[in-house]
């Protein structure tokens, strides 16, 4: 039988020089020993997992038996150096196939979904496949986790409500009304009429729902209904009626408040507009007393029209007696156009 | 009496050469084998036995050079017997391999559920 290479050393004493020696080889023993206990502890673990790295790291097993083997030799041969040496190479062919690396697809896959247990964050249940987060191992029954599962989610990659079917809930016109309750989904339209455009049956470019008179075109300025009683022109309000005045005095009569609050309201409508309110007399009488009749009915139309709601600052008042006269003061019917007001557009 | 001297140097000779040649003869069978394993493609399905082979080949050459023929032979004869077993060992491996059922990507060459009886496996 070999003796172990420790004992033969140690077994020469001879004065000094066999105490060193037995210095040196009890070191060695120990070195030795050391790298015994190493070697048969791969060989443990080696024959422990044996099948896990037949299966997953071959060459690393085949590397860690070959070095063992070098190591056991080179141990018997009495060359700790070289058994050392190949106990590291042992030892790294045996970390090179516990971390597996290069050769995870055939670690133990609990699930059977291809994916070994030591990259599968779910091991016992087996991934879907469905295109979805397919590498963590874990199935996603409801991919866009909105509560739909995705057998049923005719959207499984988009989140959206169960009323939906699970696909998200759109809003196709940009209206503000979400396609479900949508009447005209590729339309825009307000809610109040279910997102469907509201319509101009007059086709005056104010909304039904905006028009005051939806069925008589009017201005937008007019609330989409037209004007009777006045007409705006490019430099003032024209009344279709005279404004009434009680004979002498600068009372307006009740006749003329619907022509006044119609044009009280194009004033309202037209907010940078600023009118000059002329009041005119026919030649009768002495012209100073019309100029000042003619001043105080302008002034009471202007205090109407601020009655209306007309800011006082747009109202300028003025009285021009019988100094522009429009047609002939020798007639009646001449003297009656005479007497007039009129409504200058100042701004605008 | 010289015969006699002469009979026990040849058999010194004889004993002498025994060493070394049995070692390159394992050697030899040793490198033979695993010739032979690659040109039939059994290497491919036993990446284990093959990488064993060339490891205790490789390791009998050495111990040669160091002139521990008694150990050369051992491993030599080692490495002959791990490439002798492609043989059987790569008609399984390769079975084994197949019927796992991965995707193909993910499933490397060569690998495949440890076989029974594996030479060199289990110490």
């Amino acid at each position: 039988m070999m003796q172990h290479p420790c004992l033969r050393y140690a077994a020469r004493p001879r004065g000094i020089l066999a105490a060193g020696l037995l210095l040196m080889t009890t070191l060695g023993c120990v070195g030795t020993s050391q790298v015994n206990q190493r070697t048969q502890a791969l060989e443990t673990l080696l024959t422990d997992r044996h099948d896990q790295f037949y299966a997953c790291a071959p060459t690393a097993l085949a590397h860690a038996e070959v070095a063992i083997a070098r190591a056991r030799n080179a141990t018997g041969r009495g060359l700790p150096v070289a058994a050392e040496g190949a106990l590291k190479q042992a030892e790294a062919a045996v970390r090179e196939g516990w971390t597996g690396s290069g050769d995870s697809v055939c670690m133990p896959d609990t699930d059977g979904d291809g994916i070994p247990d030591r990259d599968d964050k779910c091991p016992t249940l087996p991934e879907d496949f469905d295109g979805f987060q397919d590498e963590d191992g874990c199935p996603d029954p409801d991919n866009d986790g909105d509560g739909v599962l995705d057998v049923d989610d005719l959207c499984p990659n988009e989140a959206g409500p169960v009323a939906n079917r699970g696909c998200p809930v759109k809003d196709s016109d940009g209206d503000g009304v979400m396609d479900p309750d949508d009447a005209c989904p590729t339309i825009p339209g307000p809610r109040i009429n279910r997102g469907c455009p509201i319509q101009d049956r007059d086709k005056d470019g104010v909304a039904d729902d905006l028009d005051r008179c939806p069925d008589e075109a009017g201005s937008a300025e007019n609330g989409g209904c037209p004007y009777t009683l006045i007409s705006i022109t490019d430099d003032r309000i024209q009344v279709k009626q005279k404004v009434f005045f009680q004979t002498a005095k600068a009372a307006i009569k009740k006749e003329s408040f619907e022509l006044l609050n119609e044009v009280a309201q194009a004033i309202l409508d037209h907010p940078k507009f600023r009118i000059g309110i002329e009041g005119h007399t026919d030649s009768v009488g002495k012209p100073k007393v019309n100029r000042k009749l003619s001043q105080d009915r302008a002034n009471a139309v202007r205090m109407y029209l601020i009655g209306q709601g007309v800011a006082p600052e747009r109202l300028q008042a003025v009285g021009m007696g019988d100094d522009v006269p429009l047609d002939d003061n020798a007639t009646e019917a001449g003297r009656a156009v005479n007497r007039r007001v009129e409504f200058h557009i100042l701004e605008k | 009496m010289r015969k006699v001297v002469l009979g026990l140097g040849l058999a010194a000779f004889c004993c002498a050469g025994c060493g070394p040649i049995q070692a390159s003869s394992a050697i030899k069978r040793a490198d033979d084998a695993l010739h032979e394993s690659r040109a039939r493609g059994w290497d491919k399905d036993c990446p284990y036995e093959i990488t064993a082979a060339d490891g205790y080949l490789a390791a009998a050459r050495d111990l040669a050079g160091q002139a521990d023929f008694e150990a050369a032979r051992e491993f030599a004869d080692k490495a002959a017997q791990l490439a002798a077993s492609t043989r059987e060992v790569a008609p399984r491996n390769a079975k084994a391999r197949e019927s796992r059922g991965h995707p193909a990507p993910k499933t490397p060459a060569g690998r495949g559920a440890p076989p029974a009886g594996t030479p060199g496996g289990r110490r």
